[in-house]
């Protein structure tokens, strides 16, 4: 049984190979670019349409984040790189978090969730933590990501870094529903 | 111990240490002998008892090998843990957990030594953890932030460092049951007798708030905090949400918030015996799984009312063409004539087929226009004010307007004429011909005055009615007065008897006053003696004495009863000055009361005693007499007398 999800947030990190002077950079677009050194070290650029943020520091290397999908911090990165006039191709491009959430629809009993989890626990889970006190959510840290549960039915999925890791996931995800979710799922 | 012995398998085993033996109660073997004891025994020596041995501490190892070089004096290992002891005590102490638990969180934390998860971490975070896992496990009601107020640790931060200590010693903590903590919070709200039937109550609430999916992902304390204001207040305590606050640490909102998830479900419909009895079956949806619900069913139907929009305006012309077919249809119709037969043709013959007929459509035209101003309102304004003025006003049908007619409706009716016909259709011809010329307007006029000639009559006469009623009634002189709101004249006065004077006949202070006997008092026309409280008492034993010695003094006394009372109530200066400072008057008022009903009752004896004497017959039967003479005197003497002291004790209780 499929989760659909969608891609909320998407954090890239990329090298220009080439050294930036910020200052002209911030003045030559003061539009969309916000550059205080005494604040932080890097330029900010705020690219509408699609929205995203670019940091932009000295060194060349840029930090994409709000982007809703990988094509689009693909694309972000480009504009920036068109911005400041570069020719060459970036020397690297790393997808580094990836922010999905879906929704069940169905209300859990984060209790009984809890208790499942630990019955079976799998060798991938590397701790379940459901401190009511703290979150009101049932965290589960897997190795490479982490699952946010909520009551409501919602999930949360971060921390991955690829498209295929994320899908996996969410398959485990399902088969785990599917097979134990008679004791804690409530329609 | 459960041991048994060997012999016969008895599991009574007796140990005696002052002999130091095991010995088997059934069979009698001694299965022990000269056994180690933990006892203390004492020795008698010199100086006094002394203890032999010495005490050996369980944790600690010896010290006792002091002469070896290069071994350290203490262990690194024993300084953690005793530092670590000291801790758990303090933090323990604040919290009142027994020494059960101190214990077994003094165990965890050797633990965590040995699994170096102290190391790098403060000693008061992995303490405090350690200690609230204890909690947990034993199912007390600690709160993860009463730990936070007493280490002053960032609650957030004890809570990641207890997830990490729970994971590294693979301890599976029980979940926080809001339950637990409802009793705790009962006993800080000081609910007295009735806190078991409170607590009762409001863990039942909580228990119905866990059914109805208000508690997951929850705090426990704010689900506490609403059910204890709910049970509380059904049990007639007051307390307020600012009291639940300050005791169960969660802010007013949420508590606010849970009431009314807790009221929107069906549980909290019932009341509170019906609450104590059923238990209702069904079980709610968690309130922000409904608010996602209920945010798309908002979102569906405002996409269906936007196509309902775009549906109704593509059907516009088409139903512009279909009413313009139903009304020329209505024209020829005899509803149409019916319709349009106001106009009056029976009444004016001068109006010839033709004008009534181009009349009869303006007005058909005219009511359909305003039946079409409900559905397509778009210029409001002129409308609206159409229809206030619904008839056909004389401007419209073509007549001059008359100066009776207010000059501000004509002005807006001239208005919309102008914004809202356009006359792009029309040639001038036509509208020349719709325009009455002098004769027709006098015609018309004529016409609508017969018509509506009397209607007018009648409202100007009401009108006129009205207006004197009102007139009427505002110079009503026997119209009813507030007597709140009654302004109070100042009182001018020469002196303070005049003022209370003025004062008393102003209010009418009392109907059991003769005012006469009063107004005898201002204008000082009985004497006013110095001793007169002095001389009522100088009576008392005389009369008491006997009749004897009354009779002697009778006459002298006689004159002096009727105006005794009156003087010894009245004090050596003026009597109402007396009013203005009444407590030592009063006291003397009360003393010269009773003298007056003692003197009362003298000269009531005093006069019977002089008639017997006078009768000198046989004397008259004492018990009714007395009453009927004392009937007697009285209307005399209580005048002066009576009032007197109620004057003054009523004027004065008034002025006070």
């Amino acid at each position: 049984m499929g989760i659909n999800h969608r891609i909320v947030n998407v954090v890239a990190t990329c090298d220009l190979g080439v050294q930036i002077n910020l200052i002209e950079y911030a003045s030559a677009n003061s539009d969309v670019v916000k550059y205080d050194p005494n604040v932080f070290r890097a330029a900010i650029t705020r690219l509408t349409t699609p929205n995203s943020t670019v940091l932009v520091f000295h060194t060349g290397r840029l930090v994409v984040a709000g982007a809703k999908s990988i094509e689009m911090a693909r694309t972000q990165a480009e504009r920036i790189k068109g911005l400041l006039k570069i020719c060459k191709p970036p020397l690297s491009f790393r997808i580094q978090n990836i922010v999905t959430s879906a929704s069940l629809d169905k209300k859990l009993d984060l209790v009984s969730l809890y208790a499942q989890i630990m019955i079976h626990a799998q060798e991938k889970i590397r701790s379940v933590t459901y401190e009511v006190e703290i979150f009101s959510g049932l965290q589960i840290k897997l190795d490479h990501g982490c699952i946010i549960i909520f009551s409501t039915g919602k999930i949360i999925v971060t921390g991955f870094t690829s498209q295929t890791l994320i899908n996996q996931c969410y398959d485990e995800i399902g088969i785990f529903l599917d097979q134990q979710g008679h004791s804690f799922v409530r329609a | 111990m459960g041991r048994t012995c060997p012999f016969c398998s008895s599991s009574e085993i007796d140990e005696d240490p002052s002999r130091a033996d095991v010995v088997c109660m059934s069979c009698g073997s001694v299965l022990e002998e000269s056994a180690i004891v933990s006892e203390v025994t004492f020795q008698e020596r010199a100086g006094g008892h002394d203890i032999v041995g010495q005490y050996v501490s369980r944790d600690r190892q010896q010290t006792g090998l002091v002469g070896v070089p290069g071994l350290s004096r203490t262990e690194s290992r024993e300084v953690t843990y005793q530092k670590g002891r000291k801790l758990i005590q303090e933090v323990a102490s604040q919290l009142r957990i027994n020494q059960h638990c101190i214990e077994t969180a003094f165990n965890f934390f050797k633990m965590s030594v040995s699994r170096n998860f102290t190391r790098g971490r403060p000693r008061s975070h992995v303490v405090a953890a350690c200690l609230y896992m204890t909690c947990r496990l034993e199912n007390t009601s600690h709160l993860l932030l009463d730990f936070s107020d007493v280490t002053q640790v960032n609650v957030y931060e004890l809570g990641k460092t207890l997830s990490n200590l729970t994971r590294i010693l693979k301890i599976q903590l029980p979940t926080t049951d809001p339950c637990l903590y409802v009793l705790r919070f009962a006993i800080m709200l000081e609910f007295g007798d009735k806190q078991k039937e409170v607590v009762t109550l409001a863990t039942r609430i909580v228990q119905r708030m866990k059914r109805d999916w208000m508690a997951t992902g929850r705090r426990p304390t704010g689900l506490c905090g609403a059910a204890l204001l709910l049970a509380s207040r059904a049990y007639g305590f007051s307390r307020s949400i600012s009291d639940v606050v300050r005791i169960v640490h969660i802010s007013d909102t949420v508590v606010r918030k849970r009431l009314d998830e807790f009221a929107s479900t069906p549980s909290g419909g019932l009341t509170i015996d019906e609450f104590a009895s059923v238990d209702l079956e069904h079980s709610e949806d968690p309130p922000a799984f409904q608010e996602a619900r209920r945010r798309a069913r908002e979102e569906k139907r405002k996409k269906e009312e936007r196509d309902a929009e775009a549906a109704t305006k593509e059907l516009a012309p088409v139903q512009k063409e279909i009413e313009n077919a139903l009304k020329a249809k209505l024209k020829k119709s005899p509803y149409g004539k019916l319709i349009a037969s106001s106009v009056g043709e029976d009444d004016v013959d001068e109006l010839s087929s033709n004008i009534g007929q181009m009349v009869r459509e303006e007005i058909i035209d005219n009511v359909y226009e305003y039946a079409d101003d409900d559905f397509y309102d778009d210029d409001p304004g002129p409308s609206s004010s159409r229809r206030i003025d619904c008839g056909p006003t004389l401007e419209f049908l073509g007549v001059k307007p008359n100066s009776s007619i207010d000059e501000s409706v004509v002005s807006e009716d001239e208005e919309i004429l102008v914004d809202d016909n356009d006359f792009d259709d029309l040639d001038d011809s036509e509208i020349d011909s719709y325009i009455l010329s002098e004769s027709e307007a006098k015609l018309k006029s004529r016409i609508w005055m017969k018509r509506n000639g009397p209607h007018l009559v009648e409202m100007e006469r009401k009108r006129k009615l009205r207006q004197e009623e009102e007139e009427a009634k505002a110079k009503d002189p026997n119209r009813k007065r507030r007597p709140a709101t009654r302004k109070r004249d100042p009182i001018n006065a020469a002196n303070h008897s005049d003022a209370m004077a003025q004062v008393i006949k102003e209010k009418k202070l009392s109907t059991k006053i003769n005012y006469d006997v009063l107004a005898e008092i201002e204008n000082g026309t009985l004497e006013i003696l110095d001793d007169a409280p002095r001389h009522a008492h100088m009576t008392m034993p005389k009369v008491l004495k006997g009749e004897q010695i009354v009779e002697p003094s009778s006459p002298a006394r006689e004159e002096e009863v009727p105006e005794a009372p009156a003087e010894s109530s009245s004090p050596p200066e003026n009597p109402l000055a007396n009013l203005l400072s009444p407590k030592p008057a009063f006291r003397r008022k009360k003393q010269s009361a009773m003298a007056a009903c003692l003197a009362d009752a003298a000269a009531a004896r005093m006069a019977k005693a002089k008639r017997a004497l006078a009768a000198a017959g046989p004397p008259p039967p004492l018990s009714p007499t007395p009453k009927r003479q004392k009937r007697d005197q009285s209307p005399v003497k209580s005048p002066p007398s009576n009032p007197e002291p109620r004057v003054t004790r009523s004027a004065a209780k008034s002025k006070v």
